[in-house]
This record gives C-alpha cells, structure tokens and sequence, in this order.
C-alpha cells in the first residue's frame, strides 16, 4: 500500500552501537546496535518494557549510554556528529525530531503556539530580538507561519488552530504532536507509538499522514509501534527488543521468519 | 467613607508595587523551579541604587530606572549561569537555601556600601498632591501605580506574544517537551532570572520614592511577595498582579482601622483564609509538579 | 501532587521565619584596644590582686559588649558600640585603670535572641568578663534578667530603658525610663502651646512592648497635667510607610483636636512617619523618647517638619560644647579615629557608660579587691558622678531608678542639634512614679 522509494547507496543516518542503558541494576536496553539508512522507515518493537523508549531517550539526551557507546548522526548536509554527551536541545537543532509516548505538549499553548514552538530551531532570532515585534523579528516570525500553516493543512487541524490544547481529544493532540514533529523539519524523526490509545480510524489516519510524510518529504523515520499490522506493512527493516536484550533485525519478512522473535514475542500476540 | 477611600488610594499604590514584586517571584518559580528568596533583596538593591543613581548623582530618573534595570538584569543573569545553573537537579530545599545566601550576600554588600543608617525617602518624583474632595492623592502614589502598571502591561505583552515569551511559557509548562524543541532551558531560565530581578529592581526604585525610609529592612518587601502570589496562585503571572493588589489595599485598609499591627497579620492572614478556600490560589493551576 | 503541594507551602513557611530570623553570619569582634602602648607605667598603689575569673588578669580587665552589630537596629548599637571601643582607647591611652589596659571582647547577635544567649555565655561564662558594657535589645535583656542575677554580673549602661532592668540589682541603667521621659516631653510639649490644658495629644509607638510603655506614660502624664491624651497609633516594626497611622491621625487632628504627637521608635520608624505626614500634607508638632535623635533623621527628614521635631535624651549630643564632649573630641580629633561613627549621639552613649563602668572599677579597685562583686557594691556607691556634661550626673545609689534618671529635649535648628535648656530645668518634671505599663 506504500510505494518504497529504494535509495542506490544506502547512506547511514544514525549508527548506533552497543547501546547500553542502566537504571540501577536494571539494564533497560543492553548493546543495541544497529543503523538506519537515509530515507528508510525503520521499525522498533517488543512487549512494553523492553526498552524502546529507551532507546529513543538515548539517542535524544535525555540518558546516557554506559562507555563503549556509539551514537552517530549524519544531518541532511551529509555532515557526521558524535551525539554521545549532547545536550536534548543540542541534539534537536542537529535535525532530529521526536514525539513522546505519552504525550508532551504544551497543554496551556493553542495548537498554533505548539507548532511555532516547532519553528524554534529555524527562527534565526535572538535571546533579545525575540522579545520585539518589528524589521527581522516579524518578517522571521511570518515566514516561520507560512511552514506551519502549511502543516496544518497537512494534518487538517485548522479547526483546532487557536485552541488551547489540553482541551483537544486525544486523537486530535497525537496529529498535533506530529504535526509539532514535522514542523522542526528534521532530517530524522522518532515516532513513539504514534497510535496509541487511538481509535481504527485515527489509526488509519496516521498511517496515511506519515505515508504522505515520507513521500513528500521523504523524510527518515524510526517508529515505535505496537500494531503489527502496521508495522509489516509500512516499515522497510525491524529491530525487536525483548528485555532490553536485540532479539532480532532485519525485513518484515524476516522477523516474522525469526524463531527467536516468534517465540519470545510475535508467538504471544494473536494476529501475527 | 473618606478614610476608606484615602486608605484604598494608598493601598492601589502600594500594591501596584506588591504585584510587580510577586510577578518577578512568579515568573521566577514558573520557568525555574526556585523559589527565590533574594527575590527582596533584588528589591533593595533597586531602591539602595537609586539612592546612588537619584540623590548622590542626581541623575534624570527615567535613565536612573533603565539603567537600575539594567544592572539588577545582570546580576539576576550572572546569579542563573554562576549560582543556580550547577545546582539544577539538586533538591527544593538546597537550593532555596543557596538563595538565601545569595540574599545574605546583598545584604552585607549593601551594609558595606551604604553603612547601618537609615536613608530618607527619594524625592525625584514630583512631590504635592491631587486634591479630589476630602481625597488627598499625592502625586508620588498616582505615578507609583503608573509606572507599575506599565510594568505590568510590558511584561505581559511580552510574556504573551512574543517568541521568547512563547519559549518561557513552553518552559515553564513542559522542560522536556521545550528541549525537544530545541529550546535551551538554560538561556530561557537565564532570561527569566533576569527579568524577575529586573522587575524587582524597578519595584525597588519606584518603592524607593515612595517609602520614607530606606534601609536593609526593605526585603521585607520582597516576603510580601509569597502571600501575594500565594494568594493568586504560585505559578500564575495573573495571579500574582492580582494577589499584590489584595494584599497592598487589605493592608493599608487593616492597619488604618485597626491598626498598624494588623499589617502583617492580614497579608499572611488573607493568604491563609485563600489557601484554604482555594488551595492553589485564585488562579494557580492544581498541578504544581512538572512531567 | 497535593503532597508536593502541603511540602512546598510547610517549606516556604519555615524559610519565610528563617530568613526573617536570620539576617547573616554572626561577625564577632575582639581588639585589645591599644595593648601595650608603651604607657606602661602603672602606678604600684593602683595594684589589685589579679581575679581572672573576674575578668582581671596581670595586665587586662576584660569588658564585654553584646547587642546588634551588623543586624536590623545595627544603625543606632553599632554607633554605640563604637563609643564604647573608643572609651576604652582613651583610657588605655591615658595609662589604664588599675593599673590595667582594658580589653574589650564584642559578640555581635544582630538582634537575635539565640545568637544573644550564645554570646552571654561567650562572654560570661567562658571569657569571664569583669562586666559587660552597652549591651543592647530590649527583649534580650528581658531573656537574661533571671541569668544575670544567678551569675552576678554587673550589667552597665545598657542601651535600653525597660522595666524589666530596674527589678535587677546587677543592671546598672543609665538612660531615663520612659516615665522620666514622659514627664519631661509633656512639660516642654505644654510650654509649646501656652499650657498643658491647650494640649491635645496622640502616642504614636513601634508595636513592641516598650512602645505601650510610652503611650501609658504620656497619657498618665498628659492627664494629671490637665491636657488631653487622644490615642495611641502603632507603627509594625518594619514595613513600608506609615500611610495609615497618618490617615488615623488626620482623623484624631479633625475629631479631637489634636496637636502634638509623642513618639516613641527609632530613627527609621521616625523617618517613616515624618516622610508620610510630609506626603500627606500633615504638619503637627513631634516630641519623642531619646531614640528619636539621630543624625539621620535630620539630614533625610522632611525640612518643613523637623523645626518642629525634637526628643528627650539622657546623653548629649557629640557636637553640643561640653567639658566631656569637648575633651571626647579633642582626643578623637588628635587620633584621626572613628571618622565614620564620631557625630552620632549614641557614640557619646556607648563612651559615657564606659566611662561610668570604669569610674565603677576605680573604686572598687580602691577598696583592694577587684570583682564583679566588688564592682557591683562600687557601682552602689556612686552618687554624684560627672561625665562632663555629657549626661545629667549619674547617681547610681536610688533603687529602681536609672543613675542618669533627668534628660532634656534637644531640638533641630536646621544645622544642628541644640539642647533645650540644661537638665535641671526639667528635673522638677519628674513625679518618679513608674509602672504603669505594666
Ligand atoms: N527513568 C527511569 N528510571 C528507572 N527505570 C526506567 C526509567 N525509564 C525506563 N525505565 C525502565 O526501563 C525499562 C524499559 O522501559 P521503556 O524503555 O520505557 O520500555 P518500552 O518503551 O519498551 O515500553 C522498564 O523496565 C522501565 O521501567
Ligand atoms: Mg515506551
């Protein structure tokens, strides 16, 4: 249902090896390695708990790894950067964008504050200069609109542009989320089960608005998903954590081929 | 009628000074997480300067109160990178005992400098008054409100609309989510300490006009600010002009009719009989804790 | 989160009264003054046996001083403490007492209760103090009354005059109570307005204890002279202006006439109520305890009120021409000391109460034995002690009154302060009856 665009040279995005996150005694992920390509939509999943998020907050900066890590990221400028010992925000002007599991919105903010708040890393005005309405700061602030405006559209909220969002459906702030995502423009973007919680409709839905993401922009993506259904479907490759332990990588195909994989996980889940 | 009225004329102005004093407490909790208790003496700082500023230089007091701001932005910014930033992650309770010693530390500087005497009242705003019936109005009160007011709106507009003011609120409101726009909590809280200092300079200036004494017990000033953002919610911008203008009237209105010991019971007083009622304040949202 | 919420507001209730309480670190001072000076020839006569756990050691006597250095009142006890270091020099200076250099041992409390006590047992229990000097704070001489009476210890010239030190056979006072000064107020007040039966007047007193002390003074004095007493209006100890008091007296001044004002405060509580009644367009006519005078007031005072505000004080101030003053200056003058604390009358305070203690050493040293006992039966005998002027003369033999029991009121001619006539003029003012507040 997706046309794959194959890329002739496989350019890495992110590499990561032998990632290792340790809460305590608890070894929430243990060694994962793996890389993922430019354009690629990559696929991460395993029961609740197996370290996903984990993962995701290490490449982020919000954990760090044990010694021996690597974390490498190649931005759209085909530039390399070490993200071991950067700072979140550091690592999101690199152009990399994420949405939580939970969801981490600006409750108090209208829709339309939320995406400008995307825009941050694009807005090339200053601590000071940010405080003034005239001469670069509005025609900054003008064009970064013009993005998010066409983001709406996108994931048709326009009705929700002006309110307040902790009085949106949940469904409603999982779009905006993304849409929050999109609108930083980064060249690799993590997804945390964007579905969750949500309805077949607005699961549908989502598949669409990232399906159309990915032609449009072509931008690459890991994705934290559940849905099996989903994930065969839309993801190129998979890696499966099982206790934070790598218990399998590589196509749909070959995941559901993985005895590994079928017996610790996919054997427990019906409609496989 | 008359007393109550001329209490309540005094009380406006003085809380206008209360509210731009709890909006610098405020703004400071809602985007740090610190509750400042040299928040005061950022105040006395303002008002010890513009003796040096107004009376022993004699300098025009519209430069005096920018270039007060100035310097009392400064200090609130270097406190944020030298103090404060190595402290993040440390708990509640250490780090407001740092600012207290931040405000031990003003204080002696101020000792030192100024000596143990007490200052007179500044007298670079136009004195006399406006006379409206039995109303007297002096003119120092009438120009107090003003400027506060203006303070406020400022600082509003620019909390309200506009990018920086966005990426306070958003700080303020979700640190995680903020980082994951990019948004360096640090500079943010870097602005926020120095626009809560600043607006307590300027308080300190304006208050400087109007007290009629000035001396290290000023800071007392400052602790008016917890009852008056208690009173309207700890982390509410809102609340906190709203709470300071409670407490200024309530209390020019206790200490005329009962006397001037009511004055602090009815600050804390009003601030526990609130608390109680609503326990988040007037506009304080229920949630204090951040994701 | 309402755990979160009940911890915070507990926390900032706590730290609220911490940082009321505490002002800063505790900053205790101690200088022998001008030890081995070369002046070294003590006269052999003078030789007392040395009682080191009196504070006489081969060469020193040790005085202590405790009050608030460095704290909230620190703008009138540093001045004073000031005065009293300076005695101290001078005597050293001119050979000793006893033939010993005096060693002042200072503890700063910065008006604190607990840091007071701390500092008591500093100085009296470990540095055994033959006495201590100036102390200053109401309420911490109310603390240690029942301890000072155990230990012993002679307590002189206190900077305070409470009811609380005249129960004590071991504190020397010196200032006027607040009765002699009530009595001396309404007589200048009624020779102000062409007799007590023109006066209306209104208390105006800091909300502590020593304040309704006042009020109940000058009503009993205000009414048995034949003037009228209004009301007394309190002003919180700290805080912003006195806005309020001054609408309640504009309301006294309209409904019952009033026409002078009797304050009782500090220099900052008077700076507050003159700065506004000035704003208020308020002049009436200000007579105050001795703690009103302050250099400080009259160059930061509203101009157009000050010709008609005065106090009553014990001790005369530095730059009124008396033998005590002038040779106080003249020593000041030839050593370049004290530049900074000099010209405030609480430095005359601190100088002649040290210089009362160390008459009370000469003659307890005469008697052969130097000890806080001895020193105390010394102090009992003075009875007509001359500080030159710079005070009445101090007789210390009238149980339950202040060995400097008169004073005067000093006026402001807009340069300088001036005495309004000399302490006997009033003396026939005082009906001594004390006790009315209680
Ligand atoms: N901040 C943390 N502190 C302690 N344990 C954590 C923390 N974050 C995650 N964990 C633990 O690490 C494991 C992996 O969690 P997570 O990555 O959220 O799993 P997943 O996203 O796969 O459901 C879980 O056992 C979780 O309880
Ligand atoms: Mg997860």
């Amino acid at each position: 249902m997706v046309a794959v665009t194959t890329i002739g040279v496989a350019n890495p995005v992110l590499e990561i090896e032998n990632v290792t996150v340790q809460f305590g005694g608890l070894k929430a992920c243990n060694d994962v390695t793996f890389r993922i390509n430019e354009g690629e939509l990559f696929a991460m999943i395993g029961p609740n708990g197996a370290g996903k998020t984990t993962v995701i907050n290490a490449i982020t900066g919000v954990y760090s790894p044990n010694p021996g890590a690597t974390i490498d990221f190649t931005d759209s400028g085909g530039n390399r950067h070490d993200l071991l010992g950067q700072r979140p925000h550091d690592i999101v002007s690199r152009g990399i964008a994420r949405t939580f599991q939970n969801l981490a919105l600006f409750d108090a903010l209208t829709v339309l504050d939320n995406l400008m708040l995307g825009r941050y890393i694009h807005s090339d005005v200053g601590v000071l200069s940010g405080g003034v309405f005239w001469g670069k700061a509005l025609k900054d602030e003008l064009r970064q609109r013009e993005v998010v405006e066409r983001i709406i559209d996108l994931l048709e909220i326009s009705q929700y542009r002006n309110e307040a969002v902790g009085e949106l459906s949940y469904g409603v702030r999982k779009r905006l989320e993304l849409g929050r995502a999109l609108a930083q423009e980064p060249h690799l973007l993590l997804l945390d089960e964007p579905m969750a919680g949500q309805n077949l409709e607005e699961k549908q839905d989502m598949v669409r608005f990232i399906a159309d993401v990915r032609s449009e922009l072509g931008t690459t993506m890991l994705l934290i998903e559940h849905d099996m259904g989903v994930v065969m479907s839309i993801a190129e490759r998979i890696v499966v954590l099982n206790f934070g332990q790598m218990i399998g990588i590589g196509t749909p195909e070959e995941i559901q081929q993985n005895p590994d994989v079928v017996s610790a996980y996919l054997g427990t889940e019906s409609g496989v | 009628m008359d007393t109550f009225l001329q209490l309540t004329a005094s009380g406006i102005a003085l809380g206008s000074v209360y509210a731009m004093v709890a909006l610098g407490f405020v703004l400071v909790f809602k985007s740090t997480d610190v509750l400042n208790f040299a928040h005061g003496e950022f105040l006395m700082l303002g008002s010890f300067l513009a003796l040096t500023f107004l009376v022993e230089w004699n300098l025009n007091i519209v430069f005096a109160i920018v270039a007060i701001a100035f310097i009392v932005a400064a200090l609130g910014v270097a406190l944020h990178y030298g103090i404060m930033k190595p402290l993040v992650g440390q708990p509640l309770f250490s780090v407001v005992l740092v600012t207290i010693g931040i405000a031990i530390v003003i204080r002696a500087f101020l000792l030192m400098t100024y000596g143990p005497l007490e200052r007179g009242r500044i007298l670079a705003l136009p004195q006399g008054q406006l006379d409206i019936g039995n109303l007297v109005i002096p003119y120092v009160d009438i120009i107090l409100f003003l400027v506060s007011s203006a303070a406020v709106v400022i600082f509003y507009i620019f909390f309200k609309s506009t990018t920086i003011g966005l990426q306070m609120r958003a700080v303020a409101e979700n640190l995680e989510a903020a980082a994951a726009m990019g948004v360096s909590p640090n500079k943010v809280f870097a602005v926020s300490w120095g626009i809560g200092a600043l607006m307590a300079g300027v308080a300190g200036v304006m208050y400087g006009n109007f007290t009629a004494v000035i001396d290290l017990n000023l800071a007392a000033i400052g602790l008016r600010a917890f009852p008056a953002a208690m009173i309207g919610g700890l982390d509410s911008v809102e609340g906190a002009i709203l709470g300071g203008l409670i407490v200024g009237v309530s209390e020019q209105l206790a200490a005329g009719y009962f006397g001037g010991d009511f004055r602090d019971v009815v600050a804390f007083g009003l601030m526990f009989v609130v608390l109680m009622v609503r326990p988040y304040g007037f506009f304080g949202t229920k949630d204090l804790i951040r994701v | 989160m309402q755990m979160r919420f009940k911890r915070l507001f507990l926390l900032m209730s706590v730290l609220a009264l911490i940082a009321a309480s505490c002002g800063g670190d505790s900053d205790d001072t101690t200088t022998t003054a001008a030890a081995g000076g070369g002046d070294t020839t003590a006269a052999p006569s003078d030789a007392v046996p040395s009682s080191p756990d009196d504070g006489v050691t081969d060469d020193t006597i040790k005085l202590g001083f405790m009050g608030d250095i460095t704290g909230p009142t620190s703008s009138t006890q540093l001045f004073f403490e000031a005065g009293i270091r300076a005695y101290t020099e001078f005597v050293n200076d001119n050979g000793g007492v006893a033939g010993r250099n005096l060693e002042l041992f200072s503890e700063d409390d910065q008006y604190s209760s607990d840091e007071a006590t701390l500092n008591y047992t500093k100085l009296v229990g470990d540095e055994r103090v033959l006495t201590v000097v100036g102390q200053g704070g109401s309420s911490i001489i109310t603390n240690l009354t029942t301890q000072i009476q155990d230990d012993k210890i002679p307590f002189i010239g206190p900077q305070q005059t409470i009811d609380a030190q005249f129960a004590n056979p071991y504190i020397w006072s010196t200032i006027a109570h607040y009765g002699d000064q009530a009595d001396i107020a309404i007589e200048a007040m009624a020779g102000d307005v062409g007799g007590a039966a023109n006066l209306v007047v209104a208390s105006v007193g800091l909300e502590v204890a020593s304040g309704e002390e006042w009020a109940a003074y000058i009503e009993d004095t205000a009414v048995k002279a034949g003037g009228t007493y209004a009301e007394h209006i309190r002003l919180p100890l700290t805080g912003a202006d006195a806005d309020p008091q001054v609408v309640r007296l504009k309301e006294l001044v309209d409904s019952e006439g009033v026409n002078y004002i009797a304050l009782h405060g500090s220099p900052g509580a008077a700076l507050r109520l003159l700065g506004s009644m000035d704003k208020a367009g308020l002049d009436l006519p200000i007579g105050g305890i001795f703690a009103v005078i302050a250099e400080n007031v009259y160059q930061e005072g509203p101009a157009d009120l000050l010709d008609t505000y005065w106090g009553v004080h014990t001790y005369t101030p530095p730059n009124i021409s008396t033998p005590g003053n002038d040779e106080m200056n003249a020593w000041l003058d030839a050593n370049g000391k004290y530049a900074d604390t000099r010209n405030n009358v609480n430095f005359v305070g601190g100088w002649v109460v040290t210089k009362l203690a160390v008459e009370g050493i000469r003659i307890a040293a005469a008697t052969g034995t130097l000890t806080r006992a001895s020193l105390n039966t010394a102090m009992g005998t003075i009875s007509s002690f001359s500080t030159g002027g710079q005070s009445p003369d101090f007789d210390c033999t009238r149980d339950g009154r202040a060995c400097g029991a008169a004073g005067r009121p000093y006026d402001y001619n807009g340069t300088e302060v001036v005495a309004r006539g000399e302490f006997a003029d009033y003396a026939s003012a005082l009906d001594l009856i004390y006790g009315l507040g209680g």
